[in-house]
């Protein structure tokens, strides 16, 4: 009762407030303050993070951390990372942060220390990194494996491609083999990445934590198929050659005829939008090899360590937690862009979408009450050049306030090109250029051409881009949706949301499978008989 | 003449034992990090080497030294292995201050196109110097024949007087008939190239065709001996097999194709010859693949011949190795025998592979309780086994015949299963 009502005079402070700079400008909160810019920013693990363009003072950041105070962030995070049941509607902890640890220190589910299970598994995924790199997984006909194809989806799909996408320039010297992923069911996808594979010398892997996930196990289904129809040989053989499983269920990899040796598990408490850091980052290890994957892990764990303890006006997620509680429950703003100003972290705005949205898009409490306070806003992003071309537009002259993340690397050495400088400089300056237009607009005496500024920005800067920093940034990014779920008092880590659509999906198979019209619900009826009769020519 | 060698190679030991033999007073110099020893026993697999060098050193006319160069030779010949290129350009500075006498350089070592100019220029600098590029057509196993009864003598060289001192030198071993050819130096090093890729390539593409005969049920030993007759083809070089290895040969190969993505230009043909003698050293593991339903854990196989040809000690680049390796990582055991180069083929394994071989003494031993005999290098001491005691001593009779010595017919009368390349 204590902790609501100094959470309702947390919120009543900060409306206040808002209502406060609502009208003011950044233009005049830079200039009655010269040291705005150097005192809202922040340094810690490679990253310069600053804020200053954000619609913020000193007031009002003390009245956000007072909040996150009340919400007793502090607390919810121990249980977090010391494996209280966090997850309360599937009764479960959310231990991404073991799977990162970088020490052996005891992590206790049940009364059991999981640490060594992970490192069972690392030291399990290590080897068969190891044979993919040697060349010798071998295919039906003898050949080596030049080829592996991840299938999964969402969380089991989109960390993974993100990192081995973003870390190109990574590839460990020994890793010689293809990576492809296939997420979607529709089948396009499969069928344009098995075009350019020969079955002989491709390795699926197939990763789900429940191993019924529909999308996955058909295009799994599909795959072998495939294998059956080129080599002539019985499914039980090519699932034994020709398939990697990585699941939490591994009794459903057992029966889908996936041999023990090429299972990697990893467990119920690791959720699907956290799991990169597990087994199923079987294709990160791969492509950076073990030393680069631990990087990763280690990146991640540093950031772990500071969320975990590093003072609330010094901690990076809490203050970009806050930062979107501010725009988005106080100055009303309902949008946010993630704009990589980097072509390596192209995918890291859809990987964000997930990360926020399937966590924080959610309108009950943790105790099933309804939430009075908007949750998770619209995430979406590009990179930001090419977003320049496309939806700045709106972003500068809209009638939404978009508040925006700036992401990029100081240096960028690893590109192999004569003149990488000059191509970095102008890039610095079009992701500098952006933040200060939005900030700060600019007047004409035609209204058209006239920028309206006061558009909020976070800029968020790295040294360099290595494993360790995009390990750190992907956790920067997981503790800041940890915090807000916090703040928002909603469960980030479950997905009840998901489930609905998948239900009625089956039913409506079944009723796509008769070839005669039926006697359908009437919201479907006219749909379903149009779809029979063009498949039907 | 009096000439000086420089070299680390049986190449270098043949040539400078040739020619002092033919009268001239010949110092062979080593690198530093060589021990005469080891070359000496190098050259043991060589046929009448050892011989012919106990014979010229017993004349003088020959002397092996690492350190008493003889600068005040005429002619200096360069026959070092390719990775040496460092070591011949500290030569030719020394060589260039030695004296202010012409002198010629005859360079027979395989340096990129265009270092042969590069190294004249060094003495040039100094002292008047003649360049001679003398492509290395030296043949392992048969080394003092090739050099000494070639079908060819190429000579790179711009200048009369450096083509008429070669003329002499060679005058013994050029009677019959004048196979002497003068062109550009930079022509006879990039023939030395164009002569290995080419071979290369014959040896790629009958196995190319090797694999299609296979898959139309064709024995490519009928299509190799129809190809061989047409005298616009020929024989040579044509024979199937588990690829071709050595220190030269993949490397040249692999070295002009370099070259022409330096240039330019496309070496489309050379990749793919490379990539499928690579996919054909595991040949011979791919049969055993399907024949023992993909899975060879527990299996042990003997290979008999390591070398990556016979008549050599040397693992270079040889089928044995890839081979060896696939099979260990599938757990299986290996008993390997070779004339001369088991301990070269045991070094070039690491020590957790190592664990899975064992070296026999004869080939019926290491054959003894096998799952299947691999015919890797065509030894002659391999060529007509006792098909009967073999089979008996077998766990599981099987030949996987990687050169195709072996009649299929008669082996299977035998009572074994026979795979052969494209057969």
């Amino acid at each position: 009762m204590a902790r609501t009502t100094a959470l309702n005079a947390a919120w009543q402070r900060l409306q206040a407030e808002a209502e406060r700079l609502r009208h003011r400008s950044l233009h005049a909160l830079f200039e009655t303050d010269p040291q705005r810019s150097a005192r809202f920013a922040r340094q810690a693990l490679g990253f310069y993070v600053d804020f200053s363009r954000q619609l913020i003072d000193d007031e009002a950041l003390k009245h956000l951390l007072a909040l996150a105070e009340a919400a007793d962030v502090a607390g919810a995070r121990e249980a977090l990372f010391t494996g209280a049941p966090v997850n309360v509607t599937e009764n479960r902890p959310a231990l991404h942060t073991a799977l990162r640890q970088q020490t052996d220190a005891p992590v206790l589910v049940d009364g059991e220390d999981v640490i060594p299970a992970i490192r069972a598994q690392q030291r399990r995924m290590g080897k068969l990194v190891a044979r993919l790199h040697a060349g010798q997984w071998r295919g039906y006909s003898g050949r080596a494996i030049t080829d592996v194809v991840h299938l999964g989806v969402g969380g089991s799909d989109l960390g993974p491609q993100l990192v081995v996408d973003a870390l190109k320039e990574f590839r460990h010297p020994h890793c010689n083999v293809g990576l492809h992923f296939v997420a979607n069911l529709d089948g396009g996808e499969l069928a344009r990445t098995l075009a350019r594979l020969n079955p002989e010398t491709t390795l699926f892997v197939v990763t789900s934590k429940t191993f019924t996930t529909v999308d996955t196990l058909t295009n799994a289904a599909s795959a072998l198929a495939w294998l059956e129809v080129a080599s002539g040989l019985p499914a039980a053989e090519l699932k034994r050659l020709h398939f990697i499983g990585i699941s939490a269920a591994a009794e459903r990899v057992d029966e889908w005829g996936i041999p023990a040796d090429h299972q990697l598990r990893f467990w119920a408490w690791v959720g699907g939008r956290y799991s990169l850091w597990s087994t199923v980052g079987f294709a990160i290890a791969l492509w950076l090899g073990m030393e680069g994957f631990t990087q990763l892990l280690a990146g991640a764990a540093a950031m772990d360590d500071h969320y975990r303890t590093a003072p609330a006006e010094e901690n990076l997620p809490l203050l970009l937690a806050l930062i979107d509680v501010w725009n988005h429950n106080l100055l009303g703003a309902h949008a946010h862009a993630v704009l990589p100003y980097d072509a390596r972290l192209a995918l890291l705005p859809r990987y964000l979408a997930q990360l926020e949205m399937e966590s924080n898009g959610k309108s009950v409490q943790r105790d099933g009450t309804p939430v009075t306070r908007h949750t998770a806003a619209v995430l979406w992003g590009e990179t930001g050049p090419t977003a320049q071309h496309a939806f700045y537009q709106l972003l500068h002259q809209g009638t939404e306030t978009i508040w925006c993340d700036f992401i990029t690397a100081v240096r960028a050495d690893e590109w192999a090109l004569p003149d990488v400088k000059a191509h970095q400089r102008l890039n610095l300056a079009n992701c500098l250029a952006q933040a200060q237009a939005l900030a700060f607009g600019a007047d004409h005496p035609d209204p058209h051409r006239r920028y309206p500024g006061n558009r909020p920005s976070t800029l968020l800067l790295m040294d360099a881009l290595s494993p360790w920093q995009l390990g750190a940034l992907l956790a920067l990014y997981e503790h800041k949706v940890h915090a807000s779920a916090v703040i928002w008092n909603i469960n980030p880590f479950d997905q009840w949301g998901v489930e609905l659509g998948k239900r009625i999906a089956g039913e409506l198979c079944t009723q796509l499978e008769k070839t005669e019209d039926g006697t359908e619900d009437s919201s479907l009826a006219p749909l379903l008989n149009h779809i029979r009769q063009v498949m039907r020519t | 003449m009096r000439i000086q060698v420089h070299g680390d190679t049986v190449a270098a030991l043949t040539v400078a034992a040739v020619l002092a033999d033919t009268g001239n007073r010949v110092t062979l110099l080593l690198p530093d990090d060589l021990s005469e020893a080891l070359l000496r026993q190098r050259a043991r697999s060589e046929p009448g080497l050892i011989p012919l060098l106990e014979r010229v050193e017993a004349a003088g006319r020959l002397q092996v030294t690492q350190r008493d160069s003889d600068l005040a030779a005429e002619v200096f010949i360069f026959a070092m292995s390719a990775e040496r290129q460092g070591w011949a350009e500290a030569l030719c500075d020394e060589i260039a201050v030695a004296g202010s006498a012409p002198c010629l350089l005859v360079n027979r070592a395989t340096f990129p196109i265009g270092t042969s100019e590069a190294l004249q220029r060094r003495i040039a600098a100094q002292r008047p110097c003649t360049l001679v590029v003398e492509p290395d057509f030296i043949s392992e196993g048969r080394a003092i024949e090739s050099y000494t009864r070639p079908a060819r003598i190429l000579l790179g060289c711009e200048d009369e007087e450096g083509v008429e001192l070669m003329r002499e030198l060679y005058r013994p071993f050029n009677r019959n008939r004048d196979v002497i050819q003068v062109v550009t130096p930079r022509a006879a090093e990039l023939t030395k190239f164009a002569t290995n890729a080419m071979l290369a390539t014959r040896i790629s593409f009958i196995n190319e065709i090797a694999q299609l005969a296979e898959a139309c049920g064709v024995d490519v030993e009928q299509v190799r001996q129809g190809l061989g007759m047409d005298r616009r083809i020929g024989f040579d070089f044509l024979y199937p097999g588990v690829g071709f290895g050595g220190p030269n040969f993949a490397r040249d190969v692999l070295r002009l194709a370099r070259t022409m993505a330096e240039q330019g230009v496309d070496s489309t043909l050379l990749d793919a010859v490379l990539a499928i003698n690579e996919q054909q050293k595991e040949a011979l593991f791919r049969k055993a693949w399907r024949h023992f339903d993909r899975n060879l854990q527990g299996r042990r196989f003997a290979l008999w011949g390591l070398s990556y040809k016979p008549n050599t000690a040397s693992v270079i680049n040889a089928p044995s190795v890839p081979l060896a390796r696939a099979l260990l990582a599938q757990d299986a055991r290996l008993a390997v025998h070779d004339p001369a180069a088991a301990d070269a083929f045991l070094a070039a394994l690491t020590e957790q592979e190592r664990t899975g071989v064992a070296v026999a003494d004869t080939p019926e031993q290491a054959a003894s309780g096998s799952d299947g005999i691999m015919l890797v290098t065509e030894w002659k001491a391999y060529w007509q086994p006792d098909w009967a005691a073999l089979r008996e001593s077998m766990r599981t009779p099987v030949i996987f015949d990687g050169r195709n010595i072996y009649t299929p017919e008669r082996v299977r009368a035998a009572g074994f299963a026979y795979h052969g390349i494209g057969r």
